[in-house]
C-alpha cells in the first residue's frame, strides 16, 4: 500500500510512506470509511452519507474496485435495479493499514518544516 | 512534487482519523432496523403460532389453516420490509444472521413436529418453545441494535 512513496524523499519507515495513495483521495477515503462499519450498503445509502454525486460516486468506486479494495455488486429488488458496495479482505486490510499510518501521523511530535 | 510531500500533517491526520470515525459510526446507526424489525417480528409470529397451534388443536383443528396463513401473511410483511428498506448492514451481521437462523429453524422444527405427535396437546411444550424462540429472537434484536 506504498504505491507512488518512492523517490528521492523517501524516508524508510515514516508513517507517511506507509499511506495508500487509493485511500487519499477524499471521495475515496470517505467511501471506505463508510463502507468499514458494514458488510455491504447500497449505493443510493452511500451516496447520501458522503453528500456526492450519482456520477462522482460511481467514478470513485470503480476506482477502488479497480484496484480490488471494493467489491462492486449489482442486481434488482422488484423491478429497480440497485447497487451494493462492500470491501473486500484486501480493503479492510488496506484501510486498517492506512487508519493506523494516520494514527501515527497524528500522534507524531514532527516540526512543521519537515512536513 | 513527491507524492509523499502532500501527506497530512498530524493535525490533518486527526481530522482525517474523526472524520473516518464519524462516517463508520453513521453508516452503521443507519444500518440494521429493517433486520431487527424482521428478527423481531419473526419472533413474535411464530411463538404466537406455536400458542394458536395449541389452541387449534384443543378445539377445532378445522381452523390449523388460519394461524398458519395469519403467520405466513406477517412474515411476507417482514420480507417484504427486510428486502425493500435493508440497504445496508453492519459488519459480522451475515454470521449473527446465520446464527441465529438456525435455532430458530431448529426450534420451530422441533417444535411442530412433537407438537404435533408425541406432546400433542401438551401446553407446557407449546409455551416452552414459545418462550425459547421469543428469548432467540429478542437476544438477536439486542444483539443487533447494540453494534
Amino acid at each position: 500500500m506504498t504505491e507512488g512513496t518512492s523517490g528521492p524523499h523517501d524516508h524508510g519507515g515514516h508513517p507517511r510512506l506507509k499511506l495508500s495513495d487509493q485511500l487519499s483521495h477524499p471521495v475515496r477515503f470517505s467511501l471506505v470509511a463508510a463502507l468499514a462499519g458494514t458488510e455491504e450498503s447500497e449505493f443510493a445509502v452511500v451516496r447520501d452519507h458522503l453528500q456526492v454525486s450519482d456520477s462522482v460516486l460511481s467514478r470513485q468506486a470503480s476506482q477502488l474496485e479497480a484496484a480490488g479494495l471494493v467489491r462492486i455488486r449489482k442486481g434488482f429488488v422488484g423491478k429497480r435495479p440497485r447497487t451494493w458496495f462492500a470491501l473486500t479482505p484486501a480493503g479492510r486490510t488496506a484501510w486498517e493499514q492506512h487508519l493506523g499510518a494516520l494514527r501515527e501521523i497524528a500522534n507524531e511530535s514532527l516540526p512543521s518544516s519537515d512536513l | 512534487m513527491e507524492a509523499h510531500e502532500s501527506r497530512p500533517s498530524a493535525e490533518a491526520a486527526r481530522e482525517l482519523l474523526n472524520e473516518a470515525g464519524r462516517l463508520e459510526s453513521a453508516s452503521r446507526a443507519a444500518a440494521g432496523w429493517p433486520h431487527i424489525a424482521m428478527l423481531l417480528g419473526l419472533g413474535a409470529i411464530t411463538s404466537l403460532s406455536m400458542l394458536s397451534l395449541w389452541f387449534v388443536a384443543r378445539f377445532d383443528e378445522a381452523l390449523v389453516a388460519l394461524p398458519i396463513a395469519s403467520m405466513l401473511i406477517w412474515l411476507a410483511i417482514f420480507m417484504v420490509f427486510m428486502i425493500v428498506f435493508g440497504r445496508s448492514t453492519k459488519r459480522g451481521f451475515g454470521r449473527r444472521w446465520m446464527t441465529f437462523m438456525m435455532i430458530w429453524a431448529a426450534l420451530w422444527v422441533v417444535g411442530i413436529l412433537l407438537a404435533s405427535t408425541v406432546l400433542s396437546g401438551q401446553l407446557w411444550f407449546a409455551i416452552l418453545i414459545a418462550a425459547a424462540i421469543t428469548v432467540n429472537s429478542v437476544a438477536g434484536a439486542w444483539l443487533e441494535a447494540r453494534k
